[in-house]
């Protein structure tokens, strides 16, 4: 078996299943045809994996969002969470970083969806700008405070705002993981319709 | 872009994904991801070529939708830089 070959099959399984028929055959017959027209064999079976990427990460994407069925969806967010304390483990840092891009992932999967309302995806938007602004101010207060506290200096006015801060932090955080819920639950039911 | 478009545009009939490669001399890895995200747009259509004189695998053939084809021709009607005016002759008495 060519190298060409070996790399087409290997873009072949990270395919999802569902899309395989639609792709393999076609990559099949192009790396076979491919030096006939003075195209690389290789050239084909790396854009073919290229391809072959974007579709399970579309796939992921329509999991997550719930265009695949309610079942999972479920199965994937809790996925999702059940890796937060395996990524602690392993590194802090990792588990700091999955929240945020499970935030950003939300927002881009309820934005790829068009069906969903214009409304739910301003709020959305507006509660983890919200969130992401108050867990900042909460940070920075800490460290003001702890600063102070340090140099044995009083606490200055301004840390008083570090627990309205974080209550509206907590409830722009709820706000968005609820409205996202919310969002994935419908597109879940469309599909399930469809 | 605008190549592949043009290359859709000018076909008379459905055309395979390997020669749009070939003939606008891009790499397969430009022309196959725009064609897949041109089919999910639903501006292009596939389909499985009939006659198929090889065993085995199949060549798939792209065509653009009615939508894709107005839409394809404004886009290229975009990029097409107009005409620049000839310079005008001088002629000194």
């Amino acid at each position: 078996m060519s190298r060409a070959a070996r790399r087409l099959r290997h873009a072949i399984r990270i395919t999802p299943p569902g899309d395989r028929d639609r792709y393999a055959d076609e990559w099949r017959y192009d790396v076979s045809s491919a030096a006939e027209l003075g195209i690389s064999p290789m050239e084909v079976a790396n854009s073919a994996t290229r391809v072959a990427w974007r579709l399970r990460v579309r796939r992921w994407g329509r999991t997550l969002a719930g265009a695949e069925g309610g079942g999972r969806a479920t199965l994937a967010w809790v996925s999702v969470l059940a890796s937060l304390p395996v990524l602690f483990l392993i590194g802090g840092p990792l588990a700091a970083i999955v929240l945020p891009a499970a935030i950003l992932v939300a927002l881009f999967l309820v934005h790829q969806d068009q069906r969903s309302s214009r409304m739910g995806s301003v709020v959305l938007l507006g509660s983890a700008a919200l969130w992401l602004a108050c867990t900042i101010i909460v940070w920075w207060l800490w460290g003001v405070s702890f600063d102070a506290e340090d140099n044995f200096q009083p606490q200055p006015a301004v840390t008083k705002w570090a627990g309205p801060a974080f209550l509206v932090g907590l409830g722009a955080f709820i706000t968005f993981w609820a409205t996202f819920v919310v969002s994935v639950v419908r597109i879940a039911r469309r599909a399930e319709s469809t | 872009m605008i190549d592949v478009l043009g290359s859709l545009l000018d076909a008379t009939e459905a055309i395979w994904g390997l020669s749009i490669s070939a003939a606008t001399g891009r790499p397969t890895g430009t022309v196959y991801p725009l064609l897949v995200r041109l089919e999910q747009a639903s501006l292009i259509r596939s389909a499985w070529e009939a006659d198929n004189d090889r065993p085995g695998a199949r060549r798939r053939l792209y065509s653009l939708t009615p939508a894709g084809r107005d839409w394809a021709s404004t886009v290229r009607a975009a990029a097409t830089p107009h005409r620049a005016l000839p310079a005008p002759r001088v002629v000194v008495a």
